[in-house]
């Protein structure tokens, strides 16, 4: 017997010995168990998960010749004939390369007659998604009714290149990628029996590798043991699998940090000269920023994908580092992902792609107050959790050191306290939106629920805010500051009719607003606040103006205004 | 495409060790898939191993080169090798059907039929999807061995199926050697080609064959750029330089990119610089030119480079780039 490839080799002969899938497998073996055996199966999901492999074995299940079970015997002549693919009743096509009409006019032709051997003719039509739409059409009456005594079982990555009608005819089960956790057990148990030791670390890096597919992921590991060491230790697999093993990457991301430009080209020159692609590397950055992303956000809990000894190491990691700066740094290495494919300078871009990085890292080390801030709010959220996330807590005072005008002391002007808190963030975030809500009231509607309450002429305001992307940005901001969900209604208010000037006595920004000459100026022009409505069309602050004399005749078209000088908010606050 | 015997592979140690080493063991996997930038010998790789599988005397040094089967797959007259090439621009179905069909015959006189498939990324769909099931269970003693130089084209599907093997750029020292063992260059001249040539054998080759035209073409580019002059002259340059133009761009993308590092870095970074017979006018420019200004020129060459491959109109294109770049050099002064 020729060499097999761990992937054939150890290709599940029983459900029992399928890893992940359980869905799908549960379906199968309770069904037959009852004997309730559909017509027509359609198995979809990503590469290397087992699709085709369960297929064959539903293909033992039904024909072995103990009778219809969920645990094939694998011994009898039809579970053999069918394992060694020369059964006559079941037949593989691939209908990628058989993809016409003529080969699915004979397939029908063929299907009429009986099985020869065995209980059922199964035929099994993998990479049914590249069948010409007039083979599907052709095989359409053939599925839904086919003859007794036959079923189809069609096998595809890309179920949504299949007509609805197909898809309708048959009893869809998805496939879903394999978890690391379980995987790293398969090849443990593998490697075991091929008679090799890998580390542990080593296990999760080729299942990181391998992205969910299992066959992947045994293909790493026939190339990992192919270099002969019977023990396998981690550097040899990121060396062979060309995938950086995460030390390494923390070492990256520590020059990073440190802002050690020159360093960190040089760190990456080494990775190049030893023989990785800038597009590897690159996506290796990406999966550790996400990691990063992902430990910060589990907040300790336990999540498949990390060994226990990098959690630890993760834990220390990410203790200064806030979920913002980390999903920059992700989109940085994200948008350099897609230039680099079809650059011809990949590495170029990898390298700028870097700087940006260092750039981003650098600034925020620059403005670590506010970083520490949001992690606070971050470890807020979830009070019960905070003894397993080690930060250095500060006390309350601490979060706000510059957005604090007056004292909010007493607990009926926490709402406001929070408005005021919300309305700073949300300019930091996005202006336009904190223009929008300068115009509303805050009310409180119970404990979990407030009310924005705009003046009846601020209609165009009120529908600014509900538009949905505000929405969500709003709620995200509310429940940062606040630590807990909360619904938010807008409505119209006909108590609310000055708002905007109302707007102006409860300032969220400081010194500037104190002396805010729109006041003023309304005063002067009898209530007519086209200035107001300048300042926050663009959301800028108003320094000083002037009115020619005699000009002013209370329109838009005759008002002349000249605005000396127009500060951005950034400049303003 | 010269085959070269087994020990002549410059560079990819790693590759060469573990082939080595499976083919003594006997444990081959059926589908092997070399990726890697375009002339740093994939292909000749691809035909090493067809050579070393069906040498009638084996060595632990690879294939003898003497030896019948070994001589015949030299002058690709082998009956047990199939090789599927791209056939204008793609790999098409019908190819693909006849390549499986022809797979599936018996060995004729070697120990194994070996199908050998370059530029992979060429496949239409159909027919990558067709190639899927034989990737997969290829027939009994057969080796499918594929070759890409983008790999992110190739479907997940496939490469799933496969063993991959990355074949990186070629380490300078490395070229060098064979600049000198193979065209015959002294060892100064080999360096400059050696460090221009990214890596690649292919692309030193050409380089040989050009003469340098592309560095002097850049360079002079680069002044113009800096002097700001009338681009109506730079046309008809344009015109002149078109067979070249890629590499022109490249190869002032990359002096840029040095120029950005040195900048940034300073003598620590000089292992990392392309281009170390340029060093006197690297520095010079980094001493002249702001961060944001190279970070720019690069993007805008990035641009332009991209224009270039999907076949815009060059001459707009160019233009577009002159002007940015030059409104970007005199922000910069």
């Amino acid at each position: 017997m020729a060499y097999l490839s761990l992937y054939r080799k150890w290709r599940p002969q029983s459900f029992d010995q399928m890893v992940g899938q359980e869905v799908p497998v549960n379906l199968l073996t309770r069904s037959l168990s009852q004997g309730r055996i559909h017509h027509a199966y359609l198995f979809s999901g990503p590469r290397g998960v087992g699709k085709t492999t369960t297929a064959r074995i539903l293909a033992m299940a039904l024909n072995c010749e103990q009778g219809v079970t969920s645990s094939p015997c694998g011994s009898c002549g039809n579970c053999r004939a069918i394992r060694g693919g020369n059964s006559l009743d079941v037949v593989e096509i691939d209908a990628a390369s058989h993809r016409g009409i003529d080969d699915i006019r004979d397939l029908r032709e063929k299907a009429k007659y009986a099985p020869l051997q065995s209980r059922y003719k199964v035929y099994i039509i993998d990479e049914v998604h590249m069948l010409t739409t007039e083979a599907f059409n052709a095989l359409l009456k053939t599925l839904e009714e086919p003859p007794s005594k036959v079923v189809f079982i069609l096998a595809t990555t890309d179920p949504q290149r299949l007509p609805e009608t197909i898809l309708s005819r048959c009893l869809r089960l998805n496939f879903a990628p394999v978890e690391p956790d379980l995987m790293v057990d398969r090849l443990r148990y593998i490697a075991k029996e091929e008679g090799f030791m890998v580390e542990e670390e080593a296990l999760y890096l080729i299942a990181q590798k391998a992205g969910g597919s299992l066959r992947d992921a045994e293909g790493f590991l026939e190339q990992v043991i192919g270099w002969g060491e019977k023990e396998v230790a981690v550097d040899l697999v990121s060396r062979v699998l060309r995938e950086l093993d995460t030390s390494q990457l923390d070492q990256l991301f520590d020059l990073a940090r440190a802002g050690e430009r020159g360093k960190t080209l040089a760190k990456l020159n080494e990775w190049i000269e030893a023989g990785l692609s800038p597009e590897d590397i690159n996506r290796s950055l990406i999966n550790y920023f996400r990691s990063l992303l992902v430990f910060i956000l589990s907040e300790g809990k336990k999540v498949g994908e990390f060994s226990p000894l990098r959690r630890e190491k993760l834990k220390t990691l990410t203790q200064n580092l806030s979920f913002r700066l980390i999903r920059e740094c992700l989109e940085k290495a994200q948008s350099v992902e897609f230039r680099i494919r079809r650059s011809f300078q990949p590495r170029v871009l990898l390298e700028l792609g870097i700087l940006d990085i260092i750039d981003c890292l650098g600034e925020a080390a620059k403005k670590k107050q506010p970083a520490r801030e949001e992690k606070e709010v971050l470890v807020d959220n979830l009070p019960e959790k905070e003894e397993e996330v080690k930060i250095d807590a500060q006390p309350e005072p601490e979060i706000e050191p510059q957005e604090e005008p007056k004292k909010n002391g007493g607990p009926a002007e926490e709402t406001n306290h929070y408005w005021e808190k919300v309305l700073a963030e949300i300019k930091k975030e996005k202006i336009s939106l904190y223009a929008f809500l300068q115009a509303a009231e805050w009310r409180e509607a119970g404990p979990s629920k407030w009310v924005l309450a705009f003046a009846p002429e601020c209609q165009f305001h009120k529908e600014s805010v509900e538009r949905r992307d505000n929405l969500l940005l709003l709620r995200e901001t509310i429940k940062k500051i606040r630590g807990s969900e909360c619904s938010l209604e807008c409505i119209l208010d006909q108590t609310v009719i000055s708002k905007e000037s109302d707007s102006q006595e409860a300032p969220p920004v400081s010194e500037e607003k104190k002396v805010n000459p729109v006041l003023a100026y309304k005063d002067e022009v009898g209530g007519n606040n086209v200035v107001s409505q300048v300042v926050e069309m663009f959301s800028g602050v108003l320094v000083d103006y002037l009115v020619k004399e005699g000009t002013w005749k209370g329109g838009w078209n005759d008002a002349e205004l000249e605005k000396p000088h127009e500060g951005s908010p950034e400049d303003a606050g | 495409m010269t085959v070269l015997s087994w020990s002549k592979i410059y560079g990819h140690k790693n590759q060469k060790e573990y082939f080595q080493n499976i083919i003594t063991q006997g444990k081959l996997h059926h589908a092997y898939l070399f990726s890697g930038p375009p002339g740093v010998g994939k292909e000749t790789f691809a035909f090493e191993v067809a050579k070393a599988l069906n040498c009638l005397n084996l060595t632990p040094q690879g294939a003898c080169d003497h030896c019948q089967s070994c001589r015949s797959i030299m002058g690709f007259t082998h009956p047990d090798i199939l090789l599927l090439k791209p056939d204008g621009g793609s790999l098409k179905i019908s190819q693909v059907r006849d390549f499986i069909r022809q797979l599936s015959w018996a060995r004729v006189t070697g120990n194994f039929r070996l199908g050998i498939i370059t530029d992979i990324h060429l496949l239409t769909e159909e027919a990558a999807n067709c190639l899927l099931k034989t990737i997969e269970e290829p027939p009994l003693h057969s080796v499918l061995l594929l070759t890409t130089s983008q790999l992110h084209q190739v479907l997940p599907t496939i490469i799933s199926r496969c063993q991959p093997f990355h074949f990186s750029q070629l380490k300078k020292e490395e070229v060098v050697q064979f600049l000198e063992n193979v065209q015959g260059l002294s060892k100064e001249e080999a360096l400059v080609i050696a460090e221009e040539a990214q890596g690649s054998i292919g692309q030193a080759i050409t380089l040989v064959k050009e003469g340098g035209k592309a560095r002097e073409q850049a360079l002079y580019l680069w002044q113009c750029l800096n002097k700001g002059q009338s681009v109506l002259k730079l046309g008809k340059w344009l015109s002149s330089n078109q067979g070249y133009f890629s590499e022109i761009i490249l190869f002032l993308e990359r002096y840029l990119r040095d120029v950005l590092i040195w900048k940034l870095g300073g003598s620590e970074t000089q292992r990392v610089i392309f281009f170390p017979h340029l060093l006197k006018f690297i520095k010079e420019d980094s001493a002249r030119l702001k961060q944001e200004t190279c970070r720019k020129l690069i993007v805008l060459l990035e641009d332009l480079m991209d224009s270039w491959s999907r076949n815009l109109n060059l001459d707009i294109a160019f233009i577009s780039f002159w002007f940015k770049a030059r409104e970007e050099i005199e922000n910069g002064d």
